[in-house]
């Protein structure tokens, strides 16, 4: 499927999509105060509800407009690496994961070797000695510099101080 | 007068002058590296400033705004591609003059007029805000929902080229605003039943996410096949004073003079900033000028229109904010995070009873766009070897650097967790080509909305014409509504315009 085709279209639908979540949670929410008030704490989220289901659905037409508009001849494929993409924001998520239980030295130091590891250029030979002596750096010095310098106490995990 | 006194003993301090220094230069740095922003400057550096005092944190965080805005202008001419979208416009002849072998001409000149239209805008600032802020000091929530209702659609209308795009970021800036607990009568809202999102998101963290941790999720899409940029080399050392003659400079005053007018004006407006003021300058002054047909082919006229323009912006973005506290740009957004965490808050307020604070922010406005004329000068060398650095080594360092920030602003990794959330936001949008600033001017400007719609209902015994007869108020409201029409009738006239020459092409 050519996403530039259809974009326009799925951006509308998630649009919709994400106006009918929100207006379910709204129908939802608890709401004290002034029973009688036109105004209370519904009031906004419900306009905003509205306001969703309105763009989205004009987006749905226009992007069904657009997809049939589509000059597939004059079509150029973005060159998209989406596999370092995925590589990488899963590398984020075990780096925040852990970065309490295990603390900041050591994860970070982990994360940015892994993560010049997998954004090294495909070309270019990957020089491992280089990125552990960067990562040991950056983590070593953003850790103590924080901790005793700028009064910002980073995760200490394991460490015993 | 001894809040200035005061004041300039706080910035000339050794120590907070060798923090302006280094701020300006850092910001250089992030201007002049493509894909390194502002934004990203002042909010890197923003866990720095924690503990300092607000005069000294907020002067560095200014360093870095003024030191970004400019240090696009070296990539735009070494690199010839612009180093941030506030120099697009100095590409046009920056580009022909390096061809040419006038590059330190090129630079000296973008170097200069930086410098000027920054000293000018920051003129039109200490000018206007503190006599706006006399004005703004009596507005209540009918006037200040009425201007921000106006701002919102201001966003949503000068947004990009989608409009219904452009309005849906506002509109889901705004749904995200709604997280927590409700203005006025405390209802929960959003919360899912934790207790971290009671709260609401931090600003610092959707900015974060949304334009650093975004941008190093689109750069790791094409790092695999990226090539690495040519950086042409100059010498400044053999061009006398800035390369460029005293009869220049003073034949490109007027140009400069109505750049810069026009940077601080687009500056005020919410939403837009020197991304914008820098190709609307540049636009202008070619077609006024007698020279216009050689704009583009390397005359200096482009970028003196381009530089000035860009670095105006700075002083006219931070009128709104701190008379009303109302960001004009991303980096002012990211600003008024920064003066929030130092426990101040940005509005008329602000200059009865933080006058120092106000002169600070000025003087060190003044001492750090002077670093910046000497910085950019004399470091050029330095400079221009640092827009080399390999993307693969800078991008993991600055997402650390982001996690080192949002830990910093309640030392929780909740916060951690919401910058990656809104990158991902942030890069949805990058991939539907959807604009980013209106949804962080939603976030920040609709709970403000929100609370002044339902004080102002509260003062007019709950009827919504207390907002239209109130002068000021009805003003902006009928403001906001002829934005909606006349951006409307444009993007109908636009595409009706796309059609027709689609239908054109057809026949052909």
């Amino acid at each position: 499927m050519k996403f530039s085709k259809y974009a326009n279209l799925i951006f509308g639908c998630l649009v919709l999509a994400f106006a009918a979540f929100y207006f379910f949670q709204t129908t939802q929410m608890v709401v004290g105060g002034v029973k009688d008030a036109v105004v209370d704490a519904q009031f906004v989220p419900y306009v905003l509800s509205v306001l969703m289901f309105v763009l989205g659905g004009l987006q749905v037409v226009f992007g069904i407009r657009d997809s049939a508009r589509f000059n597939e001849g004059a079509y150029v494929p973005e060159k998209s690496d989406y596999k370092t993409v995925v590589r990488i924001l899963l590398l984020i998520v075990v780096y925040i994961a852990l970065l309490v239980p295990v603390g900041f030295l050591f994860t970070t130091m982990a994360f940015l070797f892994l993560a010049f590891s997998i954004l090294s250029p495909a070309g270019q030979k990957r020089k491992y000695v280089q990125y552990v002596i960067i990562a040991l750096v950056t983590s070593t010095s953003l850790y103590f510099a924080f901790r005793s310098g700028l009064d910002l106490m980073l995760p200490q995990g394991i460490l015993p101080f | 007068m001894e809040h200035v006194i005061q004041a300039l003993g706080s910035v000339f301090a050794i120590q907070t002058l060798l923090f302006i220094f280094i701020g300006v230069a850092v910001g250089i740095l992030f201007g002049a590296v493509p894909g390194l922003t502002a934004v990203m400057a002042v909010a890197l550096f923003l866990p720095v400033t924690y503990g300092m005092s607000p005069g000294v944190g907020i002067s560095i965080l200014i360093a870095l705004y003024i030191g970004a805005t400019s240090g696009g202008l070296i990539s735009a001419i070494l690199l010839k591609i612009p180093g941030t979208p506030s120099s697009v416009a100095t590409c046009f002849d920056g580009h022909p003059m390096m061809e040419k072998g006038e590059g330190p001409k090129a630079l000296g000149v973008g170097i200069v007029f930086s410098f000027v239209g920054t000293i000018l805008s920051i003129l039109a600032l200490m000018l206007v805000a503190p006599n706006l802020a006399k004005v703004a000091i009596k507005f209540g929530p009918h006037e200040y929902f009425a201007i921000a209702i106006f701002s919102l659609t201001l966003i949503a209308a000068l947004s990009g080229k989608s409009m219904i795009k452009g309005i849906f970021a506002g509109v889901l800036g705004i749904a995200f605003g709604t997280v927590g607990i409700a203005p006025v009568d405390a209802a929960v809202r959003f919360t899912f039943g934790t207790n971290e999102l009671k709260g609401g998101f931090n600003t610092l963290t959707v900015l974060v996410g949304l334009f650093a941790i975004s941008e190093v999720i689109k750069t790791a899409e094409k790092i695999k096949s990226a090539s690495k940029d040519e950086v042409a080399q100059v010498s400044m050392k053999s061009i006398k004073g800035f390369g460029f003659s005293w009869k220049e400079f003073r034949e490109q005053l007027p140009n400069c003079g109505l750049s810069s007018l026009l940077g601080v004006c687009i500056g005020i407006l919410p939403g837009i900033g020197a991304a914008t003021s820098n190709i609307v300058a540049y636009t202008v002054s070619k077609k006024r000028s007698k020279r216009g047909h050689l704009y583009g082919t390397g005359v200096i006229d482009g970028i003196v229109a381009s530089e000035s323009a860009n670095n105006a912006g700075i002083g006219g973005a931070l009128i709104p904010l701190m008379t009303l506290g109302i960001p004009g740009d991303a980096v002012t957004a990211i600003l008024l995070g920064g003066f929030m965490l130092h426990g101040i808050q940005p509005g008329p307020l602000l200059f009865t009873n933080n006058a120092t604070l106000v002169y600070t922010i000025f003087i060190a406005m003044i001492v750090s766009s002077v670093a910046m004329l000497i910085l950019e000068f004399y470091g050029l060398r330095i400079f221009s070897q640092l827009l080399n650095v390999p993307k693969h080594l800078l991008l993991p360092i600055i997402l650390v650097l982001c996690v080192v920030g949002a830990f910093g602003i309640n030392s929780r990794v909740f916060d951690v967790w919401t910058i990656l959330v809104f990158g991902l936001v942030g890069y949805l949008f990058v991939k539907f080509k959807a604009p980013h600033a209106p949804f962080i001017m939603g976030f920040i400007l609709g709970p403000m909305a929100e609370t002044n719609l339902r004080r102002g209902l509260m003062f007019s015994e709950g009827k919504f014409s207390g907002f239209l007869t109130n002068p000021i108020s009805g003003t902006f409201l009928v403001l906001a509504l002829a934005s909606i029409v006349w951006s409307a009738a444009s993007h109908y006239r636009n595409s009706r315009r796309d059609q027709e020459m689609l239908v054109v092409e057809d026949e052909e």
